[in-house]
C-alpha cells in the first residue's frame, strides 16, 4: 500500500492530514502490518488536550498493547466511534476509514517539521 | 542483563513488580511464581469470561494484565518476565516473539528439550483461554502449547511476560471459565515439562545469557522499588483502575 502524499509522518509511523486547524491523524500500513491483527482500541476522550509525542491511544493487537503518539500537540475534537466494533479497520483501511483521532492543531510549527511522504518512504528503505 | 528471581508472591504484587520493572535502564530478565495460585486476564479481556464465584471459593485470585492477550492460570510453572528498550527489539510484534522464543528454546535445548515455534496465526481470536490457541512464535512440542506469553509496549520499553508450564491441573483449569473448556480439549492442546525447577531456572537463564550474547548481573529489588511495587499491587491492581474486579 502506497503512503498518500496529502498529509506528512512520523518516525515512529503515524500519519497526520492536515485540514484548516483540524488534523487527522491515524497509524501507516507499515505501522498496522508490524501490530498484526488489531483487536481493540482505547480511544481518548473528546476534549483531552494532549501533548506532541504523547499518547494518544493504546491499541491491542493479537497478544500486544501498546501506545500510539501523537504527532503534534492540541486538543482532541473527536474520536473513530467505528473502531470501537470494527477495530480491523487500523489493518484494512489504515489512511481512510481506519484514522484514529481529530485533533484541534495548538501549534502549527509542530506539523510543519514532521515528515514529507518522500522523506517517509526513504526512512521506511532505511530501517526495512 | 540484570537477572531478578523474585520467588513467589500474590497476583498483585506480582503484576506490579512487572510494571516497576519497565522504568529499568537495563533489560531484565525476571522470574517469579504465584502464591496463591492466580487467573490473569489481559489488558482488555472481559472480567466475564472467567467463573469469578469458583475461583472465590476456590482462593484463586484474578489479576488483570497490562499486557495484551487472554486468561491464564497460574499454577504449576515458572513465569518469566523480560523488559528491554523497545528500540532495541524488531518493531514487529511477531519478530520481538521470535527473538524471545529464540532465547527460551536455548535454554530449553541445554535441557535436552527441543520445542519448536508455532508458524501459524491463532485460530480463534476470541477464545478466552490463552493456552488453547498458539499464536506466531509461541512454543509447542508435539504442536502442544507449554509457554504462553503477552507483551506490552510502554514508556519507550517492551515487556513480555509468559508461562512456561511445569504441570496442568486439566479439570481445574477448565473450571476457572465461564464457559468450560473441556478438560480432554484442554489436554490435547496443552503440554507441559516436568523439569526440577532449579534447573529448568537455570537453563532459561543460560538460554537469555547465551542468545543475547551477554552476562546475567543478578540482584534484588531494592527497598523503593518494593514500596513502589506494594502500592501500585494495592492501588491499581487489587482495587484500582486496573483492577480485575472493575
Amino acid at each position: 500500500m502506497e503512503n498518500p502524499t496529502d498529509r506528512k509522518y512520523t518516525k515512529e509511523h503515524e500519519w497526520i492530514k492536515i485540514d484548516g486547524n483540524i488534523a487527522t491523524v491515524g497509524i501507516t500500513d507499515f505501522a498496522q502490518d508490524q501490530l498484526t491483527d488489531v483487536v481493540f482500541v482505547e480511544l481518548p476522550e473528546v476534549g483531552k488536550q494532549i501533548e506532541q509525542n504523547g499518547n494518544l491511544c493504546v491499541v491491542e493487537s493479537v497478544k500486544s498493547v501498546s501506545d500510539i503518539f501523537s504527532p503534534v500537540s492540541g486538543e482532541i475534537v473527536e474520536v473513530n466511534k467505528a473502531l470501537e466494533n470494527s477495530p480491523a479497520l487500523i489493518n484494512n483501511d489504515p489512511f481512510e476509514s481506519g484514522w484514529i483521532v481529530k485533533l484541534k492543531v495548538r501549534n502549527e510549527i509542530e506539523s510543519a517539521q514532521l515528515m514529507t511522504p518522500e522523506e517517509y518512504n526513504k526512512f521506511l528503505t532505511e530501517i526495512e | 542483563m540484570d537477572f531478578i528471581d523474585t520467588g513467589f508472591n500474590n497476583a498483585f504484587m506480582n503484576m506490579a513488580i512487572d510494571e516497576v520493572l519497565l522504568s529499568s535502564k537495563v533489560p531484565v530478565l525476571r522470574f517469579y511464581q504465584w502464591k496463591p495460585c492466580a487467573v490473569s486476564i489481559g489488558r482488555y479481556q472481559d472480567l466475564d469470561d472467567i467463573d469469578l464465584e469458583y475461583c472465590t471459593k476456590n482462593s484463586i485470585d484474578v489479576v488483570r494484565r497490562i499486557t495484551g492477550g487472554k486468561a491464564v492460570l497460574h499454577e504449576k510453572e515458572l513465569t518469566y518476565s523480560f523488559i528491554i528498550d523497545k528500540e532495541m527489539m524488531p518493531r514487529s510484534i511477531i519478530e520481538s516473539y521470535k527473538i524471545i522464543s529464540s532465547a527460551i528454546i536455548q535454554g530449553l535445548n541445554i535441557l535436552g528439550l527441543n520445542p519448536e515455534m508455532n508458524n501459524s496465526k491463532i485460530e480463534n481470536r476470541d477464545n478466552p483461554v490463552c493456552f488453547q490457541e498458539s499464536s506466531f512464535n509461541e512454543l509447542t512440542i508435539n504442536q502442544r502449547k507449554f509457554v504462553g506469553s503477552a507483551q506490552v509496549r510502554k514508556n519507550g520499553k517492551l515487556l513480555q511476560h509468559g508461562s512456561i508450564l511445569t504441570g496442568i491441573d486439566a479439570k481445574k483449569y477448565s473450571s476457572c471459565f465461564k464457559e468450560k473448556p473441556e478438560a480432554d480439549d484442554l489436554r490435547k492442546r496443552i503440554t507441559c515439562i516436568d523439569i526440577q525447577e532449579e534447573k529448568l531456572k537455570n537453563a532459561i537463564k543460560q538460554g537469555f545469557s547465551g542468545y543475547f550474547n551477554t552476562s546475567m548481573n543478578e540482584r534484588g529489588l531494592c527497598d523503593r522499588k518494593i514500596s513502589e511495587a506494594e502500592e501500585l499491587a494495592e492501588m491499581k491492581y487489587r482495587f484500582g483502575t486496573i483492577s480485575a474486579k472493575t
